[in-house]
């Protein structure tokens, strides 16, 4: 009897974590966040824009 | 119990009778005179006819029985309602691989209701009954007998041999005799043939715990420790592995019907997808340029992720991008940089590959909005490189796409307490049968 509660607690533990981390997409990465950009002037001039890092830790060559 | 008379015949009168012993002359006391075939004198454990109330001398001995039994002789007790008697005790041990295994049979009697025995063997006990009929035998590697539709597994055979005794016994008992036994066990019964292939009587064991004994003939001293575990003692866990399968199929399939559900409902819609011709340098064709950016596209719904996907035809080349992906309103800006590299050819007779044309790459939690990507790329600027061909490069970007690592993460999670108590009825089995004829695998080392 304790045995089945113990697994259906832990069933219920177990999909309720997995319906929380779907639901709110906690398991996707999140990427590198960047300086907040002027969608505008980077239409103007792509290249001008130069990202940090890239997720892999990669320094992006300057010009 | 045997030696039941008929239920349409008059109980026989239960005699008691006071004898002298014909070799030492120590008194006797016979409890089942007319039923006990042999009685062992206590003071110089000589064998004696009990049959005939003459008490020839089957076998003689001149020295006392050094056998002190777990249940006094002459212990009464109440067992399923009978009041039985213990009037012997014997030890029967097997020798296997030059190791006596030895247990201790009891005799309890009834005038009216005739024996009942018990084993003990390393703190196990049985309560035995001797069988009227013979169970069906089946051959093959692992022999089985069938009595009464219970199918029995053959657990061990050996030469049994007396090498102690005390009391009466309703056979004609001689110290050091041998007998082939033979064990098959469905437990917690036991099923055991003793005698030879002409003459053997079989009998029923039950499994039996050691505290049932000790309160039904209300005995005053704990019989030894248990250890290890016998042949046909219940699987402790058996129960525990049984619910803990029936959890295991059940969350699974609910495992299974979510992710199902999940997939079905996942949008997975596609809200930018446009091909781009990009040279081996790293350049859009046609252009000096290392870096474009995207028409604005809809990301809409709640917050969820986004995977970029970049499926290019790169054959013996790499590229590198880095994807930026820009709130068009906020400005709010996300990067993640994946490099795309296929490279193939052929080592003799032999083909081989690494890398992929394709790469996906995902950022989660992604605002409802509108967005454009920038997208930098790099490329091998060598000459020899760079004059190649330009690739066709797909960028899309796709809307709520199912992760699967929360799910692999989740089976493992359900799987871990559900396969705990299989294993220990698994355990439990493999300590049962490592002391069988049948161990999976020769055990030195198990002491158990």
């Amino acid at each position: 009897m304790i045995g089945r509660v113990l697994y259906s607690l832990w069933a219920a533990l177990v999909f309720g974590a997995l319906l929380f981390v779907q639901y709110f997409d906690l398991a996707s990465p999140r990427g590198s966040i960047e300086p907040r950009t002027n969608p505008t002037s980077l239409r103007d001039n792509p290249g001008a824009y130069r990202s940090a890092y890239t997720t892999s830790g990669r320094i992006i060559r300057g010009k | 119990m045997t030696g039941r008379p008929p239920l349409d015949a008059p109980p026989p009168a239960p005699r008691v009778a006071t004898l002298a012993c014909p070799q030492c002359a120590a008194p006797l006391e016979l409890k089942a005179q007319g039923w006990a075939e042999s009685v062992v004198c206590a003071s110089c454990g000589s064998v004696l006819d009990a049959s005939d109330g003459t008490l020839g001398i089957l076998q003689a001995f001149d020295q006392a029985v050094r056998l002190t039994p777990a249940i006094p002789l002459g212990s009464r007790g109440t067992w399923r309602g009978v009041l039985l008697e213990v009037i012997g005790c014997q030890e029967v041990a097997i020798t296997v691989e030059g190791t006596d295994y030895a247990w201790r049979e009891y005799v309890c009697f009834n005038p009216y209701r005739g024996f009942l025995y018990l084993s003990e063997y390393e703190g196990h006990w049985n309560v035995i009954e001797k069988l009227q009929k013979r169970p069906v035998l089946h051959g093959g590697a692992h022999p089985t007998a069938t009595l009464d539709g219970q199918h029995f597994k053959h657990f061990q055979s050996a030469m049994a041999r007396t090498t102690a005794a005390l009391g009466e016994f309703p056979w004609q008992l001689r110290v050091g005799d041998a007998v082939q036994v033979a064990d098959y066990v469905n437990p917690p019964f036991l099923l055991s043939a003793e005698g030879t292939d002409d003459e053997r009587t079989w009998s029923l064991g039950t499994y039996t715990p050691a505290d049932a004994i000790f309160r039904a003939f209300g005995l005053r001293t704990w019989f030894r420790g248990q250890s290890g575990v016998f042949a046909n003692q219940p699987n402790p866990h058996a129960e525990g592995a049984t619910r803990a399968r029936r959890y295991l199929v059940r969350v699974l399939l609910l495992l299974v019907l979510v992710f199902g559900a999940h997939y079905l409902v996942a949008g997975r819609t596609v809200a930018f997808q446009q091909r781009y011709q990009i040279t081996p340098a790293g350049t859009l064709a046609g252009t000096d340029d290392d870096a474009f950016v995207t028409p604005a596209f809809a990301l809409e719904g709640r917050a969820s992720n986004v995977q970029l996907e970049l499926d290019t035809d790169l054959d013996n080349g790499w590229l590198y991008f880095t994807l930026a992906l820009i709130n068009e309103a906020t400005g709010d800006t996300r990067s993640v940089g994946r490099e795309v590299s296929y490279y193939h050819g052929s080592d003799g007779s032999e083909s081989w590959w690494e890398g992929s044309r394709d790469e996906q790459v995902v950022i989660g939690q992604v605002p409802a909005g509108r967005y454009l990507l920038r997208v930098g790329v790099e490329g091998d600027s060598t000459l020899a490189v760079a004059a190649r061909p330009p690739h066709a490069v797909t960028l899309t970007v796709r809307r709520d796409v199912p992760m699967w690592g929360p799910y692999g993460l989740a089976f493992l999670a359900l799987l871990l307490p559900g396969i705990v108590a299989p294993l220990r009825a698994s355990s439990f089995e493999g300590r049962r049968w490592a002391e069988s004829d049948h161990a999976p695998v020769a055990s030195d080392d198990d002491d158990e």
